[in-house]
C-alpha cells in the first residue's frame, strides 16, 4: 500500500505534488521503468521464439483435440458438437477399458521392476574393477536401436516356429513357450523386450546419481558401523531420490504411451491382450477415422499422465527440501 | 553516474564489450554507460527482430519452393508421378525397377516414377490418411475393399473418360471392372483377381497315404486330422493353417466359410444401406468349422503370417492352406514344386465348390497434379506381358481374359488360379469394410482362442457391426 500511495504521489497527474518532485528523478524514474519494460521485450525476444515453437507443437494440438473431442468428427469429413457423447461412449467401451488394463499392467510391470534392475545394474556397474566400461556398453547397447527396429528383432526372436529362442529352448529339451501367441504371455514379452530396450538408459542416470553421492557422507555411515545395506537404505537411495524422480516419471510416462511394441510385435493381438490405449486411439483415429472419439481417449490418457505426474512429483519431493 | 566517464564508454575493450553483453543478458544494466547499454539494446532487439523475421523469411521461401516446383511440374516438364505398390514382395519391387519402370521412361521420357511400397495391412491406414492429409502417391494399389472408403472421401479420380475410350477395357474381366465403379463412376481399374482355393503339399500327403485332395469340407478335416505333425504336445506342423495373420486375414476366412455354407455378410437394402446377415445359420456353421479346427489340435494359433514372411504353407509349416497361387510364388523352389492348387471346397457333398476373389485395383489420386501421365502409368501397366509377370509374381489370376491362352496361365501352377475364379464370388464391400473387417477379425481371434463361444461371438458380431452399416 505504501508502495503505491508513493506512486501515486508522484504521478503526473498531480501537478501540485509534481512541482514538488525535482524534474531530474522524475526522468531517470522512467528511464528505469523503459528499461525494465525493454529488458522484458528483449527478454521475449530470446525466449519467444521457442515458446511460439512450443505453443504450435505442445499447447495449440491439445487444445484442437479437446475440441474435437466434443465432435463427432470422421477424418475428411465434417465436425458436428456432440458434447460429453464421446466420453460416455468410451465409458462404455470395452475394448477401451481392456486397454487401459493392459497399459497400466505394462507400465508397472515395466516401470517397476525395471527400476529395480536399473538401480541394480548402476549400484554393480559404479565401483570400481576391471571391465566396468565394457558391461556398461554392452548394457546400454539396446539404447541405440530404435523401438521398431528392436521390435522387428523381437518378433523374430520370439517366434516359435523358428525363432531361435525356442531353438536354444528345443536343444535343451524344452518345449518354448508361444511368446507372442499365447495371450497369457504376449505382454509379459512385450515388457521383456521392453527392458533389454530401455534399462542400459535408465542404468546411465542412475550410475552418474549414485557416483554423485558425496563420499563423506557415505563414509560416515561406515564409521558409525552401518552396513553396506544400511548405507544403501540411508544414505544411497534418500540421496538419488531426485534421479529415482526422473527415471520413474519419464519412464512410466512413456510406458502409459507405449505403441511402437503393440503395434509391430503383435499388433494389439492375441485376443486383444497386448491392446494399449495409444493403439487404440490410433486404430480409431487412423483406421476408423473417428477422429472426435479417439480424442476424447487421448484427453482421458493425457488427463491421467497429468493426475499420475503430479503425485509422482509430490511423492518424490518429499523432505527434499530438508534432507 | 557511472555514464559519467567518457573515456570508459568511448574505448570499451573487447573484454568490457563482452562483460557488458553478459550482464545485458543477465539483466543488469546498472554498470553500463548508456550508449552502450543503448546500442546493446538495439542489438538484442536486432537479434529478436532477426529471428522472428528470420522463421517469416524460411516459412516464405519454402512455400515459394514449392510454388516454384508445382509451376515447374505443372508445364507438363519432368512429371515425376509416385507410385505406391501395395503389398510388393522383393521380386515385385525388383521387376518393377529393374524392367517396368525403365521401359515406360523410355517409351515416356519425361515422366519419372518414383515408387514406394507397405504390406498389405499397412495400406487401410496409409492410403486413408494419406487422401485425408492430401499427400496421397498419384498412382495407387488397392485393395478389395478400400474403393467405397477412398471414393466416399473424393480421394480417387474418376477414369471413366479414360476407361471409355481404352481398348484394353474390353479384354477385361467385367464383373472384375464393375467391382471398381462406386456410385456409378469408374475410379479405378482391376489388375488382378486374388483367387482362393485349396493348397496342399504332395509329399505331406503322400506320406500320411492321402491319395487325392479333399473337396468338402468334412474331407478338409479327416485329412487335417492326419497330416497334423506334433511333438511334445505341440503342433509343428499344421494339418491346415487358417491365415491368421496381424491384418484381417480371420475376416476374410470367416466370409469365406460362410459363403460356402450358404450365407452371406451382408443384405443389401435401399439406397445402398445394408444389414449384417453374418449372424445365421450359416454363420454359425462356418465359425463351429473354422473353431473346431484350433480346438481339434490341427491348426495352432501359433502360426501368425507376419506379412513380411512366406504363409505357413509355403514355409512347409502346413500342410494345406486356404489361399491364393501367392503361397506357391512365395515359396522356396523345393517347397513350391510340392505345392498344388486344386478347387474350393463345398460345404457337403450335394453342393457346388464355392470360392472368393479379392479384385486388387489401380486408382489415381484425385488431386493430382499429372492426371494424365498418372493414366499413362496405369495403362502401361496393361500391356499384356507386363500384367502377365506382374500377376505370376504375385500369384493372381490376371484379368486381361485373352491371357488365360497364354502358356503362363493355360497350363503350369498358375492355371488353378483362373480355373478356380469360375466359382468364385466378389468378397461383399461396404462403406465401412475396413473398419468391419478390423472387428470382425478380433471377434473370430476370441472364437478361435475360445474366449467366446460361437453364439456369443456371432452376437458380439451383430452387435458391432450393425451401427457401422449405418453409418
Amino acid at each position: 500500500m505504501a508502495v503505491g500511495k508513493a506512486r501515486g504521489a508522484s504521478a503526473p497527474d498531480s501537478p501540485g505534488q509534481a512541482r514538488s518532485v525535482p524534474a531530474v528523478p522524475r526522468t531517470a524514474r522512467r528511464h528505469v521503468l523503459r528499461r525494465r519494460e525493454d529488458s522484458r521485450l528483449t527478454a521475449f525476444g530470446f525466449v519467444g521464439p521457442a515458446m511460439v515453437l512450443l505453443a504450435l507443437v505442445y499447447v495449440v494440438p491439445t487444445i484442437i483435440d479437446g475440441i474435437y473431442s466434443i465432435t463427432k468428427y470422421q477424418l475428411g469429413g465434417r465436425a458436428g458438437f456432440v458434447g460429453g457423447a464421446n466420453y460416455a461412449a468410451v465409458v462404455h467401451d470395452s475394448l477401451f477399458w481392456q486397454s487401459a488394463v493392459n497399459t497400466v499392467l505394462f507400465a508397472v510391470l515395466t516401470v517397476g521392476l525395471g527400476t529395480l534392475f536399473a538401480l541394480g545394474a548402476a549400484l554393480l556397474l559404479s565401483g570400481t574393477f576391471v571391465g566396468k566400461g565394457i558391461y556398461r556398453f554392452i548394457i546400454y547397447l539396446p539404447q541405440s536401436i530404435s523401438f521398431a527396429s528392436g521390435a522387428v528383432i523381437w518378433t523374430w526372436l520370439y517366434n516359435s516356429q523358428n525363432g531361435p529362442i525356442d531353438a536354444v529352448l528345443e536343444r535343451i529339451g524344452i518345449n518354448g513357450p508361444a511368446w507372442l501367441t499365447d495371450p497369457h504371455l504376449a505382454l509379459i514379452s512385450i515388457v521383456l523386450m521392453s527392458w533389454w530396450r530401455d534399462i542400459g538408459f535408465y542404468m546411465v542416470v542412475l550410475i552418474a546419481a549414485v557416483e554423485g553421492v558425496p563420499y563423506p557422507l557415505i563414509e560416515a555411515a561406515r564409521v558409525d558401523g552401518a552396513s553396506r545395506l544400511r548405507v544403501l537404505w540411508n544414505v544411497t537411495l534418500p540421496s538419488i531420490r531426485p534421479a529415482m524422480l526422473f527415471v520413474v516419471l519419464t519412464w512410466g510416462l512413456g510406458a502409459l504411451q507405449m505403441f511402437t511394441q503393440s503395434y509391430i510385435m503383435t499388433d494389439g493381438g492375441p485376443v486383444n491382450s497386448t491392446y494399449t490405449i495409444v493403439l487404440k486411439i490410433y486404430t480409431d483415429a487412423f483406421q476408423a477415422l473417428h477422429l472426435g472419439y479417439a480424442a476424447s481417449e487421448a484427453f482421458i490418457l493425457l488427463a491421467v499422465c497429468m493426475v499420475i505426474g503430479f503425485f509422482a512429483v509430490r511423492w518424490f519431493s518429499r523432505g527434499l527440501e530438508n534432507p | 553516474m557511472v555514464g559519467a566517464d567518457p573515456a570508459r564508454a568511448r574505448v570499451p575493450t573487447r573484454l568490457q564489450q563482452a562483460v557488458h553483453i553478459g550482464n545485458y543478458i543477465k539483466g543488469d544494466l546498472t554498470v553500463k554507460h548508456p550508449s552502450t547499454a543503448r546500442s546493446l539494446r538495439r542489438r538484442s532487439r536486432r537479434i529478436a527482430a532477426s529471428l522472428s523475421v528470420f522463421g517469416l523469411v524460411g516459412a516464405t521461401f519454402g512455400a515459394s519452393q514449392v510454388a516454384a516446383a508445382s509451376s515447374r511440374t505443372s508445364k507438363g516438364q519432368d512429371v515425376t508421378i509416385t507410385f505406391l505398390n501395395v503389398g510388393a514382395s522383393p521380386q515385385v519391387l525388383a521387376y518393377f525397377n529393374q524392367t517396368v519402370i525403365p521401359d515406360f521412361e523410355k517409351i515416356h521420357p519425361n515422366i519419372t516414377v518414383d515408387m514406394s511400397t507397405v504390406p498389405w495391412g499397412e495400406s487401410f491406414t496409409k492410403l486413408q490418411t494419406s487422401v485425408v492429409a492430401g499427400t496421397a502417391d498419384d498412382v495407387f494399389v488397392m485393395g478389395n475393399i478400400m474403393l467405397p472408403t477412398l471414393a466416399s472421401k473424393h480421394g480417387l479420380y474418376p477414369l471413366t473418360k479414360f476407361v471409355k475410350n481404352w481398348s484394353v477395357a474390353r479384354d477385361l474381366n467385367q464383373p472384375a471392372l464393375k467391382a471398381g465403379i462406386w456410385d456409378g463412376v469408374q475410379y479405378a481399374v482391376p489388375f488382378n483377381l486374388d483367387v482362393r482355393g485349396v493348397i496342399y503339399n504332395k509329399s505331406m500327403f503322400k506320406k500320411a497315404g492321402i491319395t487325392s485332395p479333399p473337396t468338402t469340407w468334412n474331407e478338409y478335416r479327416v485329412d487335417a486330422a492326419k497330416l497334423v505333425q506334433k511333438s511334445g504336445g505341440q503342433i509343428k506342423v499344421e494339418g491346415a493353417d487358417w491365415a491368421i495373420d496381424n491384418s484381417v486375414g480371420l475376416a476374410q476366412t470367416f466370409n469365406l466359410l460362410l459363403t460356402e455354407a450358404g450365407g452371406q455378410m451382408f443384405k443389401q437394402g435401399p439406397n445402398g444401406s445394408a444389414t449384417f446377415t453374418g449372424n445365421s445359420a450359416a454363420g454359425k456353421k462356418a465359425l463351429n468349422y473354422l473353431v473346431s479346427f484350433y480346438k481339434g489340435g490341427l491348426s495352432s494359433t501359433n502360426f501368425i503370417d507376419v506379412g513380411v514372411a512366406p504363409p505357413p504353407i509355403s514355409l512347409g509349416e502346413a500342410a494345406m492352406e486356404i489361399n491364393n497361387a501367392s503361397a506357391l510364388a512365395d515359396a522356396s523352389p523345393s517347397i513350391a514344386s510340392q505345392l498344388q492348387m486344386t478347387l474350393p471346397l463345398k460345404a457337403t457333398s450335394t453342393s457346388k465348390p464355392v470360392g472368393m476373389e479379392f479384385v486388387n485395383k489401380l486408382g489415381i489420386y484425385a488431386r493430382t497434379k499429372h492426371p494424365n501421365s498418372a493414366w499413362d502409368f496405369v495403362s502401361y501397366l496393361y500391356t499384356p506381358t507386363v500384367l502377365s509377370k506382374w500377376d505370376q509374381l504375385l500369384g493372381e489370376a490376371p484379368t486381361e481374359t485373352s491371357l488365360a491362352n497364354t502358356p503362363a496361365w493355360s497350363s503350369g501352377p498358375f492355371h488353378a488360379e483362373l480355373v478356380n475364379a469360375k466359382y468364385a464370388q466378389v468378397f461383399p464391400v461396404e462403406l465401412q469394410s475396413t473398419v468391419i473387417d478390423e472387428d470382425l477379425t478380433s471377434i473370430v481371434d476370441a472364437a478361435i482362442y475360445q474366449k467366446e463361444t460361437v453364439p456369443a461371438a456371432l452376437a458380439q458380431m451383430t452387435s458391432q457391426i450393425t451401427p457401422l452399416l449405418k453409418g
